[in-house]
């Protein structure tokens, strides 16, 4: 029915942003800016019952008061937050899409070229996907297969109302809308995002997964992911995310909340790939994301895996509460800047019960003019006898134009604790190159087989399903940064 | 195949190489021995392209064409192989994994068609098994925790798969009991062959005694003091460098 | 009584405003006065410290050290007159010289330098002397102890030690108390080593209460030396607040040696800047952080020539209650290639209700480095205890014998660096600290166990 068509738009350096295309097609937005009007506009779209609504305005009043954080190592000029839209989505004939046979062709496309085919018989057999695009969720596969095992995998727009007690019960418990300006500013306008629940003692039969794309223009994305894993249960959850290539910085500011009880497990892993700006720094994403795990129960286990590649900006945190006895906080991290790109990332491990024990792996890499910071707190509350953390950083520095910094925080009030940090920074090692190029290797094909084994131990934390593209990415992002 | 002539190095303004001529044919062994100091890393480095190692006069020529200014990865592409003393460590990367991706490099530079997966580990497995090179030792981050054997081993399994033309052995003899010697010096002897030469870098004669050489060349000082046939090795061995240089 | 004056009249004054009245009364006093430079200078200092005001937990360099509590109410300035020290040095080098500061003010100097040529700050100041107007101006970095001591220092000392001189016996610089009521001191002490010469300097602390606040810039010329030990132990109710800025040019050799035994609360920051290539600093040092105490050691180590070395061995013991403080940063500037930058920290909890907190840092603008820190904070290895036990060591002795050990490698680098007499005084004060501490977790325990 509509006219649309999909643009390809590659940089000179061709592949390297392959997801940088826009898809065009018609689009509903809010009106421009940030109001209370908008606010009410996204939860009337959304059908939203009156608590919520009335949970958005407080936040939103909240958020007025606010000013934006400053202490991270990351600079870009003041951000007009009247001058973007905080709702976008496809247009269609109705609210919220019941099969796919709902959605414009040319979604589906896009989705294809992405490599995330929706239609269940083309995807992998193991991964459940939920898709959103701009503000909204297209589809949520394999939701028949997840039913039968009691798993809830749905927009957390149609959680609201398919489950609204649990949602009301869980929504904002682990990042309040208090918590931070980026987070109470999602919690005013967020629009959708990947709602998870296992029930107690299952074992979710397949890998889940949410892919994120920005389409619209001057458009910010704010998603909400709440996931809940009841009493022994199993979730193994996969995020991606690209965006167009836009000259505009575009706004993500998205809060990710998990909930772990007794005996359960999160892995939760995110392969970034927003587009990260040209080699002068236009464009790109500012990414600002609040991600919370609770070890609520005893024995519970959150496990963080991350691969930053994208973005513009990166400010992200995915932290550990660990409340429950025996309960276990983990960090896998691997932060690539290249060009002009600023990231300042790392995580917290709060040790509130006895016996918790945290882990911190992180491996940056800067190239170009680029800066990494890691930035981490471990904390020991005076209760949490017995606590155990490890952290390892290191920094890998690639040229003499960018920088690498490390910054951790380390708070201890339990003399049973026992915290060991460790943190290296070099350069990639000329002995190293000149080895790899005497035996045939090409310059960059050297510091990329060298920068895939410095990253090799997190890595080996996805799923076998992801590693491989994570590895190519590696790569692809570190293309240009040897001369 | 190799023509050296009148080579100059210096490494970091310091001249370390004062005119070194050598020509080695194929079906060739030399050998180029000399006291610490003499310049013999140097000489194998500046053969295999490392930076830092300025060629000031002279010229190095393979098979006819000058390899100066060629990087290292462009001269194993033509056919050059470096067996380093000390063996760099790669942690994080398999050796199986760095084996796969410099043979195909290697494979692609020359114009051959890339191994796929199995008929990669088929090879591997074939040579690894006559250098006693375990599957366990492949599945290990590259010389990371290997023993000195190991690592000897490991190179000799590299040479083995990239298949050059001409090998430099830059003291391999170094840190290897006689077994170990003996495996390594078998596994040059196979690869040897009429269309192949290799260049051995020794401090000691005891590695000759495996890998025989046709020809003698005693360094000293960044120059070549004496050349000779494989006698010169047991001169050599009898009175010293201080004997020979006299 | 005017509406003006009524406003002004508040209740309760805050700290700044003490500290600013008590800087109006004073300035007209201090030495120095008559001349319109150093008055500039201190007005300038003053007025730094007006904006800036007591740093506080909500300042990156102070999150864990909070002035504003701990100095609600000012003591009042030390009075311009020298006094009788509350103590005699902790040190006894024969022949050794020796400046002895009881209150802020200079109460003895040694005749001559013993190679190195010393002038009396209070006396350069009524001179109108540069080097000394100098010591009154901030730094770019300076923060609201060097403001203050600028501001408010009335006595210090300018040592030179000129090109090519060794300097065979330490200079020892003596800083107590005055046996007065509770005041508040301010010195200014400020190095030169120039080319090629050689220096130990030797700091000795003590006081029980008040607040003391001490700035020392040290100045390396090309290929000088500078051994610098400083031990600071003191009562509880005393704050110690002290900066060292020290600046090295090419191939300079600095080593720092510390034992800081506490105060109520003490902080020491030392900023060390590599200006020259191939400049080197050594770090070591010990701290402990008694019951009720607060004990902040701060470092900062610039790298900003190519091949400079840095090295920093840090270890600090916590008794219950106690709350100890480890920030380091180690930063490489753009272009500074070679570098070599490696810090180590440790922290060891002794009982309930201890707190440690440390935040090594790493900043890199240049890629051709070597750095690293590691940091860890524990509790006495439970297996080399029990051990011990079962070789018939009573717990508390046991504890002790541990926790020495788990400081033995900071004495002996201290040995090593600065020969066995003066270590040997460091140790035995670091020891009698410890026993201290570990008596009061024995006796606690007792108490309070299970």
């Amino acid at each position: 029915m509509s006219e649309t068509k999909a643009t390809d738009i590659r940089d000179q350096a061709g592949e390297r942003y392959k997801y940088g295309f826009v898809t065009e097609i018609e689009t509903e937005r809010a009106p421009k800016g940030l109001s209370e009007e908008v606010v009410r506009f996204i939860s009337a779209k959304k059908g939203e019952p009156e608590w919520l609504l009335d949970w958005r305005l407080a936040a939103f009043r909240r958020w007025q008061a606010m000013s934006e954080p400053k202490w991270a190592r990351v600079h870009y000029p003041p951000i007009d937050f009247q001058n973007a839209y905080y709702y976008a989505a496809p247009k269609g004939k109705k609210a919220r899409y019941e099969s796919l046979d709902d959605v414009d062709p040319e979604l589906l496309k896009t989705y294809e070229k992405l490599g995330i085919p929706l239609q269940e018989q083309k995807m992998l057999a193991g991964v459940a996907v939920d898709a959103v695009f701009d503000s909204v969720s297209i589809a949520t596969t394999f939701r028949e297969k997840l039913a039968e095992a009691g798993v809830i995998f749905c927009p957390i727009s149609e959680a609201v109302h398919k489950c609204p007690e649990i949602v009301k019960q869980y929504l904002g418990s682990v990042v309040p809308p208090t918590d931070n300006f980026y987070a109470t500013l999602n919690s005013a306008v967020y629009s959708d995002g990947s709602f998870v629940y296992i029930p107690p003692g299952v074992r979710c039969p397949m890998e889940l997964s949410t892919y994120f794309r920005i389409n619209e223009a001057e458009t910010g994305q704010f998603e909400r992911t709440l996931i809940i894993a009841d009493k022994g249960s199993y979730v193994s959850y996969l995020e991606g995310c690209t965006a167009p290539m836009r000259s505009e910085h575009q706004l993500h500011a998205a809060v990710v909340e998990l909930v772990a009880l007794e005996d359960a497990e999160i892995k939760y892993s995110t392969v970034q790939n927003w587009y990260p700006g040209d080699a002068e720094g236009r464009g790109g994403i500012y990414n600002f994301v609040t991600k919370r795990g609770q070890c609520r129960g005893a024995r519970s286990k959150i496990s963080w895996t991350q691969v930053e590649t994208g973005s513009a900006i990166t400010w992200k945190y995915p932290s550990c509460v660990l409340m429950g006895e025996g309960s276990v906080g983990e960090f896998y991290s691997i932060a690539i800047v290249n060009n002009r790109q600023q990231a300042d990332t790392g995580t917290k491990m709060v040790h509130l019960g006895k016996g918790t024990r945290s882990r911190i792996i992180s491996k940056g890499i800067s190239a170009g003019h680029a800066d990494n910071t890691y930035r981490g707190l471990v904390s020991v509350h005076p209760k949490a006898s017995g606590a155990r953390n490890f952290t390892q950083c290191d920094s890998l520095l690639i040229g003499p134009d960018c920088g690498a910094h490390t910054v951790p925080y380390i708070e201890s009030r339990n003399p049973s604790a026992q915290i060991e940090h460790e943190a290296t920074t070099s350069k990639i090692s000329e002995d190293e190159l000149f080895y790899c190029m005497s035996r045939g290797l090409d310059a960059e094909s050297a510091v990329a087989l060298i920068v895939n084994g410095f990253v090799r131990d997190v890595l080996q934390q996805l799923p076998m399903e992801f590693a491989v593209e994570a590895q190519k990415l590696v790569a692809i992002s570190l293309e240009g940064a040897v001369g | 195949m190799l023509e050296i002539e009148n080579l100059h190095v210096a490494v970091g303004g310091k001249a370390i190489l004062n005119g070194i001529g050598l020509r080695l044919n194929a079906g060739e062994i030399h050998a180029v021995m000399g006291p610490n100091g003499s310049g013999k890393s140097t000489l194998s480095y500046v053969l295999a392209g490392r930076d830092g190692y300025e060629v000031t006069e002279g010229d190095i020529r393979f098979e006819g064409e000058s390899l100066l200014g060629l990087a290292p990865d462009a001269r194993a592409a033509k056919g050059l192989f470096l067996a380093l003393q000390y063996p760099i460590e790669i942690p994080g990367v398999t050796t199986m994994n760095f084996l796969r991706t410099t043979t195909n490099a290697v494979r692609k530079a020359r114009g051959m068609a890339e191994l796929d997966a199995p008929s990669f580990l088929r090879l591997v497995r074939e040579r690894a098994k006559k250098l006693n090179v375990p599957d366990e030792m492949l599945k290990r981050a590259l010389n990371v925790g290997f023993s000195g054997g190991e690592k000897k081993r490991a190179e000799i399994l590299q040479m083995s798969l990239l298949e050059p033309k001409l090998a430099i052995l830059d003291e391999t003899d170094s840190g290897l009991d006689i077994d170990a010697l003996k495996l390594v010096a078998e596994g040059v002897n196979a690869w040897m062959g009429p269309e192949r030469a290799a260049l051995v870098i020794t401090h000691y004669q005891r590695l000759l005694k495996h890998i025989v050489p046709s020809h003698v060349h005693v360094l000293a000082g960044g120059r070549i003091v004496r050349s000779g046939g494989p006698e010169l090795a047991e001169e050599l061995e009898r009175v010293g460098y201080d004997g020979v240089a006299a | 009584m005017t509406r003006a004056a009524e406003a002004t009249a508040k209740p309760v004054e805050t700290a700044e405003e003490q500290i600013l009245a008590a800087f109006s009364a004073r300035a007209g006093a201090l030495p120095g006065a008559r001349h319109p430079a150093v008055r500039a200078a201190r007005e300038e200092a003053m007025a730094h410290f007006a904006v800036a005001g007591l740093p506080h937990r909500r300042m990156e360099a102070w999150k864990y050290t909070d002035l504003s509590r701990r100095l609600s109410a000012v003591p009042g300035l030390a009075p311009l007159d020298a006094a009788p020290a509350e103590s005699a040095p902790a040190f006894d080098v024969a022949g050794w010289r020796v400046a002895r500061f009881a209150g802020g003010s200079l109460a003895s100097g040694p005749e001559d330098g013993g190679g190195a040529h010393l002038v009396r700050l209070s006396e350069a100041l009524d001179e109108g002397a540069s080097r000394a107007l100098d010591a009154l101006k901030l730094s770019e970095d300076a923060d609201s102890v060097a403001a203050l001591v600028a501001a408010l220092a009335h006595d210090g000392i300018l040592v030179t030690v000129p090109k090519g001189a060794h300097v065979a016996l330490p200079l020892g610089l003596v800083l107590r108390a005055a046996q007065r009521a509770p005041e508040a001191s301010f010195v200014r002490l400020s190095v030169r080593v120039e080319e090629g010469a050689d220096l130990t300097l030797v700091e000795d602390h003590a006081g029980r209460s008040g607040l003391a606040m001490v700035h020392l810039d040290a100045r390396l010329e090309a290929g000088a030396r500078l051994a610098h030990l400083r031990l600071q132990d003191e009562g509880a109710g005393l704050t110690h607040l002290a900066r060292s800025d020290v600046r090295l040019a090419r191939d300079a050799h600095y080593v720092h040696g510390f034992a800081s035994l506490g105060a109520g609360l003490s902080r020491h920051e030392l900023r060390i800047t590599l200006e020259g290539s191939g400049a080197q600093a050594r770090l070591l040092g010990a701290w402990l952080a008694g019951a009720g105490r607060h004990a902040d050691t701060t470092t900062l180590v610039r790298h900003a020539a190519p091949h400079c070395t840095s090295l920093q061995t840090i270890k600090g013991v916590v008794a219950p209650e106690g709350r100890g403080v480890f920030q380091g940063l180690v930063s490489v500037a753009r272009g500074a290639a070679g570098t070599s930058g490696h810090q180590l920290a440790k922290a060891l909890l002794l009982g309930p209700r201890a707190e440690v907190d440390q935040k090594p840092e790493l900043e890199i603008f240049a890629d051709d480095v070597k750095c690293s820190h590691g940091a860890s904070v524990g509790e006495l290895d439970e297996d080399a205890l029990f051990y011990l036990r079962a070789r018939g060591l009573p717990e508390p002795q046991a504890r002790a014998l541990l926790t020495g050990a788990f400081l033995g490698e900071i004495f002996d680098g201290l040995t090593e660096s600065f020969g066995g007499a003066l270590a040997d005084v460091v140790r035995v004060s670091a020891e009698a600290g410890l026993a201290a501490m570990t008596r009061d977790v024995a006796a606690g325990k007792a108490g309070s166990g299970p």
